[in-house]
């Protein structure tokens, strides 16, 4: 094969797991069939042969970067002697062929860790899970052993020294953003194998579901990790100013996320009314068809995107295929075991929790699927037209932000709507505190003149419009929310304590503690609600930019930007500039230095951004550095004002929190109801406290923010000189691969500078808008413009998301109504439960039904 | 079951001084590879690494391929049915804390009450049916114990004393063996009537005529 043994020796650890891996699907497939014990068992040690194998050769590979051994190519083309060592490691997964293997291995490692969990409770459907698992497993390793071979070696002379790491890449998120989001794909797979074990074996009792919410709620918080983690950075390192692109790779790890959080809730219903069995199998699928089509998304050069490894047809084939097959060979077990999966109960009313949670889920599908659409589309529109046309955030965020709002209501609305049917004395008596909120953060909010607006919501020629803004509305629906979550709290614990007669702190944990999966959910949501407002404060968002010399200033809000001196350095992987900057804020002043860093490696390359940032609950001050002049005497600053941003990442950790409390087990709840005992009863001021702050802090955070343009300067970079060039430069895109606007590419963007000119140009010339579209249009293409024009193909995409919600909610109603029909058929015999018997009345009822009570009171 | 719990410790013991070996050859390789190096390296580190993924891989390679031939556990059949009273012991407590959700539901006014007691109702009814099977189990789990403590007996060559009397499929198992029947050579049978009598008795309680069947007042019969 090779004369490089240790190279040598990690590519026989990969052809060796494929063997070994065939086996034990072999082997657990036949065992399962045989019912041969012996069969199973050693099919299962051969899959966990085959993690340590798969850990074996990652663990060369890790060898090999750590030796700078440039004679493998992978490691010359993606690391570089003088790297930190732990940019070394993650250079592992910093290219297309070690994703894979990444991927691989933390796939091994967890099917072999859910196995074993696994392998006492759910022992009819471990030989299926394992073999479906390994089927994975061997699919991703045969793409690393014929295809994209990360231990090739170079026949001749291997280069003296590597070609480094991306720069964009050398920063402490590598180390954190893919691991977290490769988990949470990968962990996706594991309820998949389940529940399509479970439709193999026909054993679809709900033990195997609560096994599964487990784990999906594992593949839930690393995505939602993951991508939280992938803003963060965008934030910090990119500079642009934002965190979220609707860059196709993003939308790729959003998608499984929303169908996660969709599975999430509707199998509530499951378990209380034993309805929705076949939705909730199919969602479980869903799930890892998405995590795949967003593996084969960002490899396949299917979608253009900053993060994509490149275009590789051969590869979008092979993943194609197995996507198809994986998608007909579960959707036909489902249809085979369709009789089984038929529900006892119906809906009853569209008042009611469980059409709540229908809507919930109604909602998040169909967001999925305008999101994979609206990604797809460019592709789908070179196919068809030979034209590729740009789908970018304005129209993203034009459906996304309704979306976003309905669920923030939707998240108040249905922890407090009763089951089955809500009476009217029952809407009164939970909603009349969340409804007062809503209406004094409103009315509120809208006292203030600067916050008032309309919002138009046009359909074409048509359309309405809405006396009040968006972020006003968010706020208000946060504060709806937020008096849902603070009732239950409160309301719970009072009950508790009327039956304990303990004080309100003990009751409060006990609470929490008996009902760890409810509150530990309603922190989520508080969490959720937190990051809207966060979201909100994007509305409130403030820039301007400049060019100065040592001694001028910028001015944006309440803060004074000085440029002092610009500052040289170096060290062995780069050089450095950095602008030293004095800001001025009200009585304070401090120093912020924005840099640009340029590798030595990556000289053709543009330098990075390392932009500055002062963080506040308030806002974000956030300075950039754009561009140096020729002469070194100027400088191009980027200043921007980013109200509540920090509240996103804020949310974030109570969401980790919230998610930890769900599952902690019984023995901490216990540690911390004695603490509390202790305390007396300060705990419950203090709980009040914190929720009367949380309250001001949201209504204070809408008040201080409100929106001005600041006129912007002009300079090398030949930005917007008027708020008519600015609208314009946001509907035509610079044609580097972001999905940024004019308005948006900094000094390192070439093509973006001329863009500018051109226009500028053409505004001189006394040509209208429609004009200067037209020219782009006839020049560049459909690419340039941000939002597809309406004609032709391009119809579909905007009719594209009408179609989707109208025929969900179609498909909904149809849904309810065969749900409600159901009433009137006798109830199904569908096995809920592991007693096999029919439950007739007996002669001992009466002495069970006390020790049924005993139990439960034991349970308090 | 208990000649298998030797076996299983050798093997773990088995293991664990694999493991002990494995770790202290990946330790000496780290140790050579910094000497070699004038220093602790990164390499270094995952050379190690490198020994251990190798045992791992040993190690489990091996025992797949000898799970193939050899017997499998007799534990396994005891396990069976411990297995089985550990689900229902599951079921039993999802299904409790279902109730008292529901009662949360309840108490916080989401649920109204008709729709409380008919849902609660079900949920009691599956639960009574789980504590049933669950006495079931029980019942065979000691028969399980009984037949074995009966073979060993059996293979030790000790004499059996009389079985006692426990009924099958009984609902009252505990009662059951707290007052296990006495065996019954220790009560006499009346000579002339055949009802029997305690130990101590020295007339009939039934016909009157002396037990050991003497006549009169005649000698003891011991």
């Amino acid at each position: 094969m090779n004369s490089h043994p240790v190279a040598a020796l990690g590519e026989a650890g990969l052809l060796l797991s494929l063997v070994v891996a065939a086996y034990a699907i072999g082997a657990s497939v036949a065992g399962a069939r045989r019912n041969s014990p012996k069969l199973v068992r050693s099919a299962i040690l051969a899959a966990h042969a085959t993690t340590a194998l798969v850990t074996l050769s990652s663990v060369v590979m890790w060898f090999l970067l750590l030796s700078n051994d440039y004679a493998v190519k992978y490691v010359q083309r993606h690391s570089d002697a003088s790297m930190p060592w732990i940019y070394k490691l993650t250079a592992f997964w910093g290219g297309l062929d070690g994703s894979i293997m990444w991927w691989v291995l933390l796939l091994a490692i967890f099917s072999s860790i859910a196995i074993h969990v696994n392998r006492e409770r759910h022992r009819a459907l471990i030989p299926w899970a394992t073999a479906i698992l390994f089927t994975v497993v061997a699919f991703f390793v045969m793409l690393i052993v014929y295809e994209k071979r990360p231990f090739d070696i170079f026949f001749t002379e291997a280069p003296r020294v590597g070609k480094d790491m991306n720069p964009l890449l050398q920063n402490p998120y590598m180390a954190t953003h893919p691991p977290s989001l490769y988990l949470g794909f990968v962990s996706a797979t594991v309820p998949f194998a389940f529940g399509l074990a479970a439709l193999i074996t026909g054993n679809l009792d709900d033990s195997w579901l609560a096994s599964m919410r487990r784990w999906t709620l594992i593949s839930w918080y690393f995505l939602s990790q993951g991508l939280i983690l992938g803003s963060l950075w965008a934030y910090e390192e990119l500079g642009w100013g934002g965190y979220w692109g609707w860059d196709p790779v993003e939308n790729a790890g959003f998608l499984p996320w929303l169908t996660s959080t969709a599975f999430l809730h509707s199998i509530m219903i499951q378990e209380r009314r034993g309805m929705l069995k076949v939705w909730n199998v199919s969602l479980v699928i869903f799930t890892f068809l998405l995590t795949m089509i967003g593996t084969f998304m960002t490899r396949s050069g299917v979608v253009q995107s900053v993060h994509a490894f490149g275009q590789d047809t051969e590869l979008a084939i092979i993943f194609l295929s197995f996507i198809s097959f994986s998608a007909i060979f579960s959707f036909g077990w489902v249809i085979y075991r369709l009789p089984v999966l038929r529900s006892r109960n119906a809906l009853e009313s569209w008042v009611s929790r469980e059409f709540a949670f229908l809507l919930n889920n109604w909602i998040l599908l169909s967001a999925a699927f305008f999101v994979l659409f609206a990604t797809l589309f460019p592709t789908l529109s070179e196919w068809v037209t030979g034209e590729r046309i740009t789908v970018g955030p304005p129209f993203f965020t034009k459906w996304m932000t309704p979306i976003g709002l309905t669920l923030l209501f939707l998240m108040g609305v249905g922890p407090l709507i009763a089951w089955r049917k809500a009476s009217i004395e029952n809407l009164r008596q939970q909603f009349t505190w969340p409804l007062v909120s809503f209406v004094v953060m409103a009315g509120g909010l809208q006292a203030f003149e600067p916050l008032r607006g309309w919002t138009r919501f046009s359909f074409g020629k048509h359309g309405f419009s809405l006396p009040v803004t968006m972020p006003v509305l968010c706020f208000a629906l946060c504060a709806f929310s937020l008096a849902t979550i603070v009732q239950e709290f409160w309301r719970g614990a009072r009950i508790r304590q009327k039956h304990t007669k303990l004080d309100f702190a003990t009751s409060l944990i006990g609470l929490v503690a008996r009902n760890k999966r409810r509150y530990g959910g309603y922190l989520v949501h508080l969490a959720v609600v937190m990051m809207f407002v966060g979201f909100a404060g994007d509305g409130y968002k403030r820039e301007t930019e400049g060019t100065v010399s040592p001694g001028q200033t910028l001015s944006v809000g309440r803060y004074t930007v000085r440029y002092d001196r610009l500052e040289l350095g170096a060290d062995t992987q780069k050089d450095t500039m950095t602008a030293l900057c004095t800001v001025t804020e009200g009585a304070k002043t401090y120093t912020m230095d924005p840099a640009k860093w340029a590798y030595h490696r990556h000289q053709d390359e543009p330098p990075t951004t390392e932009v500055a940032i002062k963080r506040s609950l308030r806002e974000d001050l956030y300075i950039v550095l754009n561009g140096i002049d020729k002469g070194g005497q100027l400088v191009n600053l980027k200043v921007v004002v980013n109200p509540l941003v920090n509240w996103i990442w804020l949310g974030f950790i109570l969401l980790a929190i919230g998610t930890v409390v769900a599952y902690l087990p019984d023995r901490a709840y216990q540690l911390a109801a004695e603490q509390a005992k202790k305390d007396g009863g300060q705990g419950g001021k203090k709980a009040a406290t914190a929720a009367m702050l949380l309250v001001l802090l949201l209504g204070g955070g809408g008040r201080l923010a409100y929106a001005q343009m600041e006129e912007a300067g002009n300079g090398d970079l030949h930005t917007a000189r008027s708020d008519r060039e600015r609208a314009l430069f946001h509907q035509l895109k610079c044609l580097c691969q972001c999905m940024h606007s004019l308005n948006e590419c900094g000094g390192e963007c070439n093509p973006g500078v001329k863009r500018r000119v051109e226009v500028q140009k053409l505004i001189d010339q006394g040509k209208s808008d429609q004009e200067i579209l037209d020219w782009s249009l006839t020049r560049y293409g459909q690419e340039v413009l941000r939002v597809p024009v309406d004609k032709g193909f391009n119809r579909l995409a905007w009719v594209l998301p009408y179609a989707a919600f109208v025929g969900a909610a179609g498909l909904l109603v149809v849904f309810a109504r065969r749900l409600t029909k159901k009433r009137a058929e006798p109830a199904a015999k569908g096995a809920s439960s592991t007693v096999a018997e029919a439950v007739k009345p007996q002669a001992d009822d009466e002495k069970y039904e006390d020790r049924l009570d005993d139990e439960l009171d034991k349970l308090s | 079951m208990s000649d298998e719990a030797p076996k299983k410790k050798k093997r773990r013991s088995g293991a664990l001084l694999f493991w002990a070996a494995a770790v202290g050859v990946s330790l000496a390789v780290v140790a050579w590879a910094s000497a070699a190096a004038g220093g602790l390296t990164g390499s270094a580190v995952f050379l190690g690494f490198g020994a251990l993924s190798l045992a791992w891989v040993v190690l489990v390679l091996g025992r797949a391929a000898v799970t193939l031939v050899r017997e499998p556990a007799r534990d396994e059949e005891v396990k069976a049915t411990g297995r089985r009273r550990k689900e229902l012991e599951r079921e039993k407590q999802a299904l409790l804390k279902a109730l008292k959700e529901l009662e949360l539901d309840f108490q916080m006014g989401k649920i109204s009450e008709a729709d409380y007691r008919e849902i609660g109702g079900a949920y009691r009814q599956r639960a009574i049916g789980v504590l049933r099977a669950l006495d079931l189990e029980s019942v065979e789990y000691k028969e399980l114990i009984e037949r074995d403590v009966k073979h060993r007996r059996e293979a030790a060559g000790v004499k059996e004393p009389a079985p006692s009397a426990t009924a099958s499929g009984g609902i009252e198992p505990v009662e059951e063996i707290e007052k296990p029947k006495a065996a019954a050579p220790s009560r006499r049978a009346c000579a002339a009537c055949s009802t029997e009598n305690d130990p101590d008795a020295v007339f009939c309680k039934k016909c009157s005529a002396r037990v050991d069947g003497a006549q009169a007042a005649g000698e003891a019969h011991s």
